[in-house]
């Protein structure tokens, strides 16, 4: 707070209780100082003086004398009220509620409520002063004296007997045994006590009226949904819908008026006629047990519905059952993917263009980076001998990339990845390290030059290996989809598909292995990346998919059979770029 | 020499700071009141102060009245052919006052003090001082109004105070103001408002009340200027009465037609209650702002205009639950408290050991976004920077993130208000600071709010990433003009024609006369209409030992008509 010294340097006296004292200081600093110059001294100055009156309050210095009693402090010195006992700042204490200040999203639980705070419920008039009156007098402008005390200024007491606070206290507390409701004269009763509340003169009285309105607000949101009976005469008495959205409003303010809102589109929702009707009926009904059921015109409204709700009514999300919920969640997705066109009110691909930034910012590299190399199978050797590590090498090389890629082609055609190669078996051959080790470690060079040599080489090499890799991903497709999402998930062993798309993937991929130059990247290559608009366009077309859909599938959530066609679609498309756009998305892939 | 001016919606005062202490400047009149009214006459001069407010239910077109209620617009008011802001309006008003100045002191008046109400936001304030310079002032200090008077007030009870409250019904605004004083140190602890609530509102509920008892059809065909003219005209003088009496006569003129119909205090309370639980709102904020019960304070300080009516006497004793004060001259006060804060300027020894400090009303904040439980991005909040009730000057800064990867700039746009939402404050301008592009939240810029002892709001940005600064001219469009422009307008406001101000209180007796005339019918207005001439007459003798007496007997003869003149 102070990060020009100590605030008591900065007032020039010792700590100290006095508030006079730290005024006074205060008082000559700020005289020998020219705030209009030095602002920045000025503001510290007064919150080193805050500061220490703070301290000095409340009671924590203890050098020195007693502190005198600060001069805007609540005076206690008449009987207290109930309302003046209690921190007019400071809602009253509701027994099985959290601890703390209203939150404004609250959680509302159910069980038994009751007001337990003891200045509230303080109900023995012997101790509390008869009401005060202005004594007549016959100078207007004197200050009056109130008749029965000494004294200045308005009382806040009022007697049990006619407390219509408390007797609103009192409905509100009665047991009900867990259920919420309350009966009709005990409506009734509320109402009227409230309204006599708002009659008592005494609400000419600021602090009176201030008082009144913070208990009011505190007391209906903690007693929801027993006081909602109050709520609409509350809001109208203290016009806090015009003052709804201020910053300085008790935070229980806006909470009510947002709880009122919900409460008025419930209403609504659950007249006749209304389109949500069904849809909201369907979803606050708990029978989980019941299968879902409905028709197509359902599921849109079903969709609207938890929109609107989610948008603008989160707290009515309560009323919904949550199974029923996650069961229509799951059947909007089938739908959208399943071809639900436009119809239900999400957005078409007009304007997809902008929607770029914001969605596909959240593509995860694993969706689109190849795992691609396939799982050798060494045979398990049948009798153990020492083998010859140059030749698990070869066995690994062929695994890799067939018979054609033995060591000495291999040498020919990149030798500084044959020379890494070499390197990599002596070592092995010196810490005498296992066949399984030796050729995980030659997997994992060669799987580490490939991903080097992916993100750089040129466009024909990367153009070729992702159509080789599209086609066999079509194949799989068409006889079995799900295992398709596996494929580019770098899952399956050998893709079941011809040898001759095999191959011709193998084939791409060598190709681009040997083009490897053997440098580290200079940077980590990007795992996120931005998909121009119009290929979104494209995919969204081709795939006839919706956001909702396109959004899911691309962070994993879809259906199955959703990634393999889009993975497949966006190659599709990049490759019918052109070169200079493709090349990059290529090499991100 | 700088002197204090408070620039009222209805009245204006000026006062100066002398011989250690206050001093009350009379106008050409020789009264301390100047109407807040300008008239353009047919020959093509302007009138300023009585004169001119005098003329307004005769020529309503020509004059020009509660235009402080415009500042901050780029509203102008017609009179005549011509077309004017309400700044410059008010640059004449204070070009008169100043001229009144020079001519009581003696020497030349080269700055002022002038006030403003507390709850004026930031356009507002820029057009006052703009209005003092257009008016050859150099704006020393824009001088909150309720703080003007707790100057006033706690310098003439020179011992320490527990916190007071200043509550300040203009004709146009409504200030209150909690103020404490201790060893010399005037301090303001929490300002609040409402700059749409004055004497003018209650004005308008009396006609609201009144209208359907008068009998239509005058009423009806009546130039609808010259009628609402009118009509303010008769509730300004109906208020004033039931002031006093119980129910009186609602009385106004049109051509020939006489048009009464009575009204009472009661109705006029009971009809005017929407507009005294208005009058709750900002005292109950600065309480709580303050942190302070009613019964601590120690006392209720009235000032302004509309503080005189019982029904907003009544309402106060009943909110405060005791009588107010009155120790300090409701229309005084304010002017009276702009002079101390002169003295305290030129550091006049006599003020050696008060010091005046003050806060700023509003909360100042910029639109921002932000995430709500369920990760989605809210726009249309309001993020405050500067709190209100911050001692001025103050400046403080906030740090605003990117919320896009590669997003290419940051837009402030700066509000003050109260409101979650930005829709429901003031836009006070916009600022757009480019950013490095980097991913989501790693762009930032510090966003720095300076208030000044004016209170007007200077905003810097400092973007970390690029290193840039920037600062913003809070104005938009038209409003802050370069200084050939601001030059150019001043010449062409010195260079109206302005009736001699020796003429001054001739032209007010004058309009006065005429102002009867119009209101009179019958054997009334013949006799007014030879009084005119006979004053004519003796003010074509150029002599002023004939005028000054004809002059004399015109007002005696005017009181006993119409009672007294007020002001």
């Amino acid at each position: 707070m102070n990060g020009r010294g100590n605030i008591w340097q900065l007032l020039g006296i010792a700590p100290t209780g006095d508030v006079g004292a730290i005024r006074r200081a205060y008082a000559t600093r700020l005289k020998a100082l020219d705030p209009d110059s030095d602002p920045e001294g000025f503001m510290a100055l007064r919150q080193a003086r805050d500061h220490a009156l703070d301290l000095a309050r409340q009671g924590m210095i203890h050098a020195g004398e007693a502190p005198e009693a600060p001069s805007d402090a609540v005076p206690d010195a008449e009987a207290p009220s109930p309302l003046a006992a209690t921190n007019p700042f400071v809602p009253p204490r509701i027994e099985g509620a959290p601890e703390g200040t209203i939150a404004v999203d609250p959680v509302i639980e159910t069980g038994p409520y009751r007001i337990t705070d003891p200045d509230l419920l303080r109900q023995d008039a012997a101790t509390l002063p008869p009401p005060a009156r202005l004594a007549a007098t016959g100078d207007a402008f004197a200050t009056p004296r109130m008749e029965g005390r000494e004294g200045q200024g308005a009382v806040r007491a009022f007697a049990r007997s006619e407390d219509p606070r408390a007797a609103i206290v009192a409905i509100l507390n009665r047991d009900r045994g867990g259920n919420a409701r309350l009966a009709v004269e005990e409506e009734a009763a509320l109402l009227d006590h409230f309204r006599a509340a708002v009659a008592d003169p005494r609400m000419q009285q600021l602090d009176f009226y201030g008082d009144s309105e913070r208990w009011f607000a505190a007391v209906i949101f903690e007693m929801r949904p027993v006081a909602d009976i109050l709520l609409e005469p509350a809001i109208e008495f203290f016009g806090w819908a015009a003052r709804s959205a201020q910053l300085d409003s008790s935070p229980a303010i806006p909470a009510l008026l947002q709880y009122r809102e919900e409460l008025l589109f419930i209403e609504r929702v659950r007249e006749r006629g209304h389109p949500l009707r069904l849809a909201f009926a369907e979803l606050s009904t708990t029978r989980a047990s019941k299968g879902v059921v409905g028709s197509r015109a359902t599921a849109d409204k079903v969709h609207d519905l938890l929109d609107i709700v989610r948008r603008d009514y989160p707290g009515v999300e309560r009323y919904f059952d949550p199974q029923r919920v996650a069961r229509w969640e799951q059947k909007l997705y089938k739908r959208a993917v399943n071809g639900g066109g436009g119809g239900n009110g999400t957005p078409g691909w007009a304007g997809s263009a902008g929607m770029v930034v914001l969605f596909l910012v959240s593509i995860l590299s694993h969706v689109f980076s190849d795992r691609t190399t396939p799982v050798p199978t060494v045979p398990a050797p049948a009798v153990v001998m020492p083998t010859d590590l140059a030749s698990v090498r070869d066995d690994a090389l062929r695994a890799y990339g067939g018979d054609d890629f033995t060591y000495p082609a291999l040498k020919t055609a990149n030798p500084r990845l044959a020379s890494l190669l070499d390197t990599n078996l002596k070592m092995a051959q010196e810490n005498g390290t296992s066949d399984r080790t030796f050729i995980g470690s030659i997997m994992a060079m060669l799987d580490a030059n490939f991903d080097n040599a992916r993100h750089r080489a040129d466009y024909q090499l990367m153009a070729g290996y992702q159509r080789a890799r599209t086609k066999i991903a079509a194949a799989i497709k068409r006889s079995d989809p799900a295992l398709c999402d596996r494929y580019f998930e770098g899952s399956i062993g050998v893709a079941p598909v011809s040898r001759a798309l095999l191959e011709e993937e193998r084939n791409w991929r060598i190709r681009i292995l040997l083009a490897t130059d053997g440098s580290l990247p200079a940077r980590p290559f990007p795992t996120q990346f931005m998909v121009p608009g119009k290929v979104v366009d494209t995919i969204g077309k081709q795939l006839k998919l919706e956001r909702l859909a396109l959004e899911a599938a691309l962070q994993d959530k879809g259906p199955t059979g959703t990634k393999c066609a889009l993975e497949i679609a966006l190659r599709d498309a990049v490759l019918a770029l052109p070169v200079k756009e493709a090349l990059p998305l290529l090499h991100a892939m | 020499m700088i002197i204090g001016i408070d620039l009222g919606t209805t009245n204006s005062v000026a006062a100066v700071w002398r011989d250690g202490g206050t001093m009350l400047i009379p106008n050409a009149l020789g009264d301390y009141l100047t109407p807040s009214a300008v008239h353009l006459d047919e020959a093509g001069n302007f009138h300023v102060g009585m004169a001119a407010r005098e003329r307004m239910g005769a020529h309503p077109g020509r004059t020009a009245t509660s235009f402080k209620r415009l500042m901050g617009t780029q509203e102008k008011v017609r009179l005549g052919r011509q077309s004017f802001l309400p700044e410059e309006l008010s640059a004449l008003v204070l070009r008169s006052l100043k001229a009144d100045a020079e001519a009581f002191l003696g020497e030349e008046v080269t700055g002022a003090v002038i006030t403003v109400p507390a709850y004026f936001n930031d356009r507002q304030r820029k057009a006052t001082r703009r209005a003092g310079a257009l008016a050859g002032l150099t704006v020393s200090r824009l001088l909150n109004e309720p703080t003007a008077a707790a100057l006033a007030y706690g310098l003439q009870d020179k011992s320490d105070n527990e916190p007071f409250l200043v509550f300040d019904l203009g004709g146009g605004t409504f200030d209150v103001s909690i103020v404490e004083m201790f060893d010399g140190i005037i301090e303001v602890r929490a300002s609040s408002g409402d700059s749409r609530l004055g004497g003018d509102d209650f004005n308008r509920c009396l006609i609201d009340l009144v209208r359907p008892r008068l009998s239509g059809e005058a009423l009806d065909w009546a130039d609808p200027m010259t009628r609402e003219a009118r009509l303010v005209a008769a509730a300004e003088r109906a208020r004033r009465e039931l002031s006093e009496k119980d129910s009186t006569v609602f009385a106004l003129t049109l051509g020939e037609h006489r048009l009464e119909a009575e009204v009472t205090a009661e109705e006029f309370e009971a009809h005017a209650q929407g507009l005294l639980a208005r009058l709750r709102d900002p005292v109950l904020r600065s309480l709580r702002d303050s942190n302070i019960r009613i019964d601590t304070l120690s006392d209720i300080v009235l000032v302004g205009g509309g503080t005189r009516m019982p029904v907003v006497r009544r309402a106060i004793t009943r909110m405060f639950g005791r009588f107010p004060n009155s120790n300090v001259h409701p229309d005084l006060a304010v002017g009276l408290g702009a002079a101390v804060q002169a003295g305290l300027l030129a550091r006049d020894a006599a003020l050696d050991e008060i010091r005046l400090t003050d806060v700023c009303p509003f909360t100042l904040g910029v639109e921002a976004m932000e995430r709500d439980a369920r990760g989605q991005l809210r726009g249309g909040l309001f993020s405050p920077i500067i709190e209100r009730n911050t001692p001025i000057p103050a400046s403080r800064v906030e740090t605003y993130r990117t919320v896009s990867n590669q997003q290419r700039e940051l837009k402030f746009d700066i509000y003050q208000g109260e409101a979650r939402e930005v829709k429901g404050n003031v836009l006070l301008g916009s600022l757009r600071v480019p950013v490095p592009p980097l991913p989501a939240g790693h762009a930032s810029a510090e966003c720095r709010f300076s208030y000044d002892t004016s209170g007007l709001l200077e905003v810097d940005v400092y973007v970390p990433g690029n290193d840039m600064s920037h600062n913003l001219v809070l104005l938009e469009g038209a409003d802050e003009l370069p200084e050939e422009e601001m030059t150019r307008r001043r010449e062409v406001l010195a260079a109206l024609k302005k009736h001699p101000r020796e003429d001054a209180h001739n032209q007010a007796v004058l309009a006065r006369a005429e102002r009867c005339f119009e209101s009179f019918i019958g054997e009334n207005r013949d006799m007014i209409g030879r009084w005119i001439l006979a004053f004519e007459g003796a003010l074509g003798s150029q002599d002023k030992r004939v005028i000054e007496p004809a002059r004399a007997e015109l007002i005696a003869q005017l009181d006993a008509l119409e009672g007294e003149r007020y002001l």
